[in-house]
């Protein structure tokens, strides 16, 4: 875990450096570049998209922020933004799949629904998702050596025109300017990619039904029985909150989450509410990956739930400090809901995939 | 529900663009602007929210770790018995400054003797998806299994008792349980320069006058319990009162 450190430390060094940056070599749509500018597609009832205004969405910037996702020439490792985010896997991949040792990364997130997340990490350590990337060019994720990095960017007959197009006037191709050009493309893909297309949204639009199951499930996961929708809530699946939902009584390395960022004892294992949408994919779940299925999830908050000091009020229901005390039928039917929630088309939609 | 899904879409653009009417522009000035700060405390402290170190009327020591909810319905009482009515839903946030301000535009100047509003939302508004979709609205939604709507507060925290520490949720919610506020000695004046007044909640209210809100009898959460929602309402009409 200490290198993870590394990374955010590593990000919190840009951090600090991007105003001698930012500033002045960030596109804007006035200053009479090409950009063409991209509109994201807002699904109904889905709340405003947090798209910051120096680094607004273009389409040239995402077609190299998707390319770049891509790429292996960002790495000396042979690894991509795809490599642990994979599309066909719903841009999650499951750690031990690839080889990651065991306890060292934490769970990958699922790439969805990003443009609508205040916080980035499971923690919220990134505030932004422009920045997020430059950690990714650490020993931890691409070992990369920019000086090469560099010199096969400029050596690829296509590259050096597409970043002048984005970036126009800008010397890119400079140690500590490139890694923050590439996140701000990169971040821009990333903000492209909408999941909003389940069951449960055309259900929502009045174009199919939920099977009685389903429907039950929904009920607990709308009601104080299961009250599941106080964090999980809406269309995004999340209110975007930190929440300690008792996975733990003792909290050590990552798993002290959002205390590791703020250092105030309220946040001791608070983690930031994922979305539930595609989470019939992208298993395992929870910030270390600790559980393999969703019938382990739904367990978890039945009957595991530990209190400590900073567990949420919410997982302290009357009558319920020995679990949700959910029958089987109710626990597969919560299931059955939580089922409708998946999107697979983005899974193969050809906008997000390989260029 | 879903057949009235985009419907209801459309009314709540709609909803959010209500405030665009049209007037023509005077060459005097008659109105002015209101902001109104949002203060909170327990009894006689300041509120300082995530301590356990405030002691409700039933005797438990407490904190406060969630204040989120709704005011509309604002009169502005003139002293001759006539009110201004502003069409108008705040969402305010006891922990984020963003939302501890009521700004008010194109107020009728005059001195004013007063003011009224509803913590919570009237029930011809109070529709699930009627408000427009921010990210706080949405984490406001009431679901509809449990009659749909906004909750109009959620005022969360952990308190003591003899067998440790719990959690509370006071969630206020579904039609009836709107809480009317009247402070009709609460005089302000509209000006040309904009005017500032001060509404400050002591949270402490919620839980006496009338009666006591006592968290082991009356229950740790109150939504989907209409009798403990029912108690805090009677019990907030005042918790405005300086
Ligand atoms: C070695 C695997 C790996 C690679 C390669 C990788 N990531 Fe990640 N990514 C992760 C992990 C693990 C996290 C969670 C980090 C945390 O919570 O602190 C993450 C988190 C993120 C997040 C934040 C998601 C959220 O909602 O919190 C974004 C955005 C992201 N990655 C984008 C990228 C991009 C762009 C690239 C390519 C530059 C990339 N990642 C490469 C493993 C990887
Ligand atoms: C108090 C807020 C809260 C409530 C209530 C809540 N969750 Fe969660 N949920 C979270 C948080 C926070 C996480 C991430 C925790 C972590 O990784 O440490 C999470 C994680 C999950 C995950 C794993 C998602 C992933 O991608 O890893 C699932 C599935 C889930 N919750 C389902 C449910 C269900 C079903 C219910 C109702 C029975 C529920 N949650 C109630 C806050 C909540
Ligand atoms: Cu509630």
């Amino acid at each position: 875990m200490r290198n993870r450190y590394f990374v955010v430390m590593l990000f919190a060094f840009f951090v600090a450096c991007r105003n001698d940056v930012s500033t002045s070599i960030t596109p804007t749509p006035s200053d009479g570049s090409s950009l063409t500018p991209y509109t994201l597609n807002i699904p109904p009832r889905f709340p405003k998209p947090y798209l910051p205004d120096y680094n607004p969405l273009t389409v040239e910037g995402i077609t190299l922020g998707r390319r770049l996702f891509y790429d292996s020439i960002l790495s000396s490792n042979g690894r991509s933004c795809s490599y642990c985010h994979h599309q066909n896997l719903g841009f999650m991949v499951k750690n031990s799949d690839i080889g990651l040792a065991p306890g060292l990364y934490p769970n990958i997130p699922a790439l969805i629904n990003e443009a609508w997340n205040p916080y980035y990490g499971w923690d919220g350590v990134f505030p932004d998702a422009d920045h997020v990337a430059i950690g990714d060019f650490g020993p931890m994720f691409f070992n990369s050596n920019i000086v090469n990095v560099i010199a096969k960017l400029k050596a690829d007959p296509t590259y050096p025109a597409m970043f002048k197009k984005v970036f126009p006037g800008q010397d890119v191709f400079v140690d500590g300017v490139l890694q923050e050009r590439v996140a701000f493309a990169l971040a821009q893909f990333v903000r492209t990619i909408v999941s909003s297309n389940s069951k449960f949204d055309k259900y929502m639009m009045g174009f199919t039904q939920l099977t009685p199951e389903e429907a039950d499930g929904y009920d607990l996961f709308m009601t104080e029985k299961g009250d599941c929708f106080h964090c999980h809530g809406s269309m995004l699946f999340t209110d975007n909150g930190f929440h300690n939902t008792g996975l733990d009584s003792v909290f050590d390395g990552f798993n002290r989450g959002r205390f590791n960022v703020t250092g105030e004892a309220k946040d001791m294992g608070l983690f930031r509410t994922p979305t539930l949408r595609n989470c019939a994919l992208t298993a395992p779940y929870m910030h270390d990956g600790r559980y393999q299925t969703l019938d382990e999830v739904i367990e978890h908050y039945n009957s595991g739930v530990h209190k400590t000091a900073t567990i949420d009020p919410i997982m302290t229901l009357p009558g319920k400090e020995m679990g949700l005390l959910l029958s089987n039928t109710q626990k597969q039917h919560l299931k059955a809901f939580l089922l409708t929630l998946t999107d697979t088309t983005i899974l193969s939609n050809p906008q997000y995939s390989r260029p | 529900m879903k057949g009235i899904y985009y419907f209801l879409f459309v009314v709540s653009i709609l909803a959010s663009c209500r405030k665009d009417t049209t007037e023509s522009p005077l060459p005097v000035v008659t109105s002015g602007n209101l902001n109104i700060t949002m203060a909170y405390r327990f009894d006689s402290s300041m509120l300082q929210t995530d301590t356990i170190k405030y002691k409700n009327a039933a005797g438990y020591k407490m904190s406060i770790t969630r204040l989120q909810y709704y005011l509309s319905n604002f009169k502005f009482l003139n002293s001759d018995g006539s009110t201004y009515s502003i069409n108008q839903v705040c969402y305010l946030d006891a922990k984020d400054p963003n939302f501890s301000n009521i700004k008010f535009t194109d107020v009728p100047l005059g001195n004013y003797k007063g003011l009224s509003f509803t913590i919570g939302l009237d029930t011809s508004i109070n529709k699930t998806y009627y408000l427009p979709a921010t990210v706080e609205n949405n984490n406001m939604e009431w679901p509809p299994a449990m009659g749909g709507g906004y909750h109009f507060m959620k005022l969360e925290g952990y308190f003591v008792d003899t067998s440790g520490t719990w959690g509370y949720n006071m969630h206020l919610g579904n039609n009836g349980t709107a809480v009317a506020v009247s402070l009709a000695n609460k005089p302000f004046s509209i000006t040309q320069t904009p005017s500032n007044i001060q509404l400050k909640m002591n949270i402490s209210e919620w839980f006496k006058n009338p009666s006591v809100y006592d968290f082991n009898i009356d229950g740790v959460f109150s939504m989907g319990n209409m009798a403990a929602m029912l108690k805090l309402k009677n019990n907030g009409s005042d918790v405005f009162n300086d």
